[in-house]
């Protein structure tokens, strides 16, 4: 833990982004069409409407409809679809 | 992505419909065995589909076996199905094959022979003369050796002065260039008479009778030494003659030049449609211009409507030049030079020569007589 921190604060301090230095997960949107996330330690449910993952930061989910998933690598979940919401946490 | 989807494109490409609860276990199954599936696509709450590698779908059975779903491949894509297909049916590949074969054989041969560049030639001739060397429609392209063809070919036909023989793919072109035949020196007949207007200083007889005496003025078409009841008069007369050479320069000229800057402007013509590339107007205030047009070589009776189109602006500048009197004489006199070298028939001996300025109304103008008297051969047979 304070391995941890003391990262959080070296990482702020020398202005390098938190997802480099820590397992944080990083998303990254296109508009409403394109979702990335990276970071993710493993997928939990997929549905057309729902798509919930694992994360450092606990459970995210995203809704919408029409999802695809494109790609599935290690760490990154390319999702494509029309996306509603994004949030942390369960319903 | 270009080349992943190529490399997808090598290996084989399956579209598998799976069945059954626990997608996203099965994911994740074989997500940590390494098999990458992708566009993962719910169609029901129980069936989905996805793409994956086609060697990966063996190594993806133990992963099923335990969990009650059903995998069914729906389409198979990429170079090894395409393969397997050709396999089974081989009547395809054979037919390529065949079909290949004979175009590679019928472009073996000889098809086309085309001449040019012949005028009084017939192509008919040529092609006459090429076939008795061997060259012919249907004969085996690698036989036909153009330099030697070409070589024989200038020897068969004497009215040749170079062959060029080329060969393009199943097409030979024969391109000729003729001797330009001149027609031979006629031997001169009857009397000879004066070429032009002069003094006659010598009279020397061969044969005929002579009708002018030195020091007579003739003038042109007078007959000199009459032939009588020979075939052809045969003699010298010569005489002297007055050439008179003018020529003109302003004191004061103005005008438009080439300042020598130049710029390009390109146009495509397709059809009647012009495209303009570049340069749409002369960058230049004062400017002439010069288009030049370029097609693409006609085939048969093909002919492309492309045109390449050159405009070229020359940019022009007024000028004023002021010159001296003694200048001014100067530059009339060279004119003046220029104006009498035309007039002067080869092979005039020059005796003697005289310089004077004219008088003219303009108090601009300057105005340069060259008089000269030569001594030249003037008689010449009226028939030649």
């Amino acid at each position: 833990m304070v391995l941890k921190k003391l990262q959080a604060n070296l990482g702020s301090a020398l202005d390098i982004p938190q997802d480099v230095l820590q397992d944080i997960p990083k998303i990254t949107l296109v508009g409403n069409l394109e979702v990335w996330i990276e970071n993710h330690t493993g997928l939990i449910e997929y549905t057309a409407e729902k798509v919930r993952v694992n994360t450092s930061l606990g459970l995210l989910t995203v809704s919408g409809s029409d999802f695809i998933l494109v790609q599935l690598l290690p760490t990154e979940i390319k999702l494509e679809g029309k996306l509603q919401q994004i949030r942390f946490g369960e319903e | 992505m270009l080349l992943a989807g190529l490399r997808e494109r090598l290996t084989g490409v399956l579209v598998v419909e799976c069945r059954g609860e626990g997608l996203e276990r099965l994911i994740n199954a074989a997500h940590t065995r390494g098999i990458v599936l992708w566009d993962i696509r719910r169609v029901s709450p129980t069936a989905a589909l996805f793409k994956m590698a086609a060697v990966d779908f063996r190594r993806l059975r133990p992963v099923i076996r335990r969990r009650g779903i059903k995998l069914k491949i729906r389409r198979k894509r990429g170079l090894p199905f395409v393969i397997q297909r050709l396999k089974k049916r081989k009547g395809i590949l054979l037919g390529a094959a065949a079909g290949a074969a004979v175009i590679y054989a019928l472009s073996s041969f000889v098809w086309f022979i085309d001449v040019q560049g012949n005028n009084k030639l017939s192509a008919q001739q040529v092609l006459e003369a090429a076939r008795t060397l061997g060259l012919e429609r249907g004969v085996w392209r690698s036989q036909v050796d153009p330099a030697s063809i070409a070589r024989r070919l200038k020897e068969k036909l004497p009215q040749t002065a170079w062959v060029g023989v080329s060969q393009q793919g199943t097409r030979v072109l024969i391109k000729i260039v003729e001797k330009v035949e001149r027609p031979p020196a006629k031997p001169g007949k009857g009397d000879l008479v004066a070429a032009g207007t002069g003094l006659v200083t010598d009279v020397l007889v061969l044969k005929g009778t002579s009708q002018v005496k030195e020091g007579q003025m003739v003038k042109k078409g007078q007959s000199l030494i009459a032939a009588g009841g020979l075939p052809a008069a045969q003699g010298f007369v010569r005489a002297r003659v007055w050439y008179t050479g003018t020529g003109e320069a302003k004191l004061k000229d103005e005008g438009v030049k080439p300042t020598g800057n130049t710029s390009t402007g390109l146009r495509i013509k397709i059809g009647a449609k012009v495209i303009i590339l570049t340069n749409k107007k002369s960058p230049f205030a004062l400017y002439t211009e010069e288009v030049s047009a370029k097609s693409l070589p006609q085939w048969r009776n093909i002919r492309i409507p492309v045109e390449l189109i050159t405009v070229r602006y020359r940019e022009m500048t007024h000028f004023q030049t002021e010159m001296s009197r003694e200048e001014a004489l100067q530059a009339a006199e060279s004119k003046a030079k220029e104006d009498l070298e035309r007039k002067l028939p080869q092979g005039a001996k020059i005796v003697k020569q005289q310089l004077k300025p004219v008088p003219v109304k303009d108090h601009n103008l300057v105005r340069v007589d060259i008089d000269v008297e030569t001594q030249e051969e003037i008689a010449v047979h009226r028939e030649s």
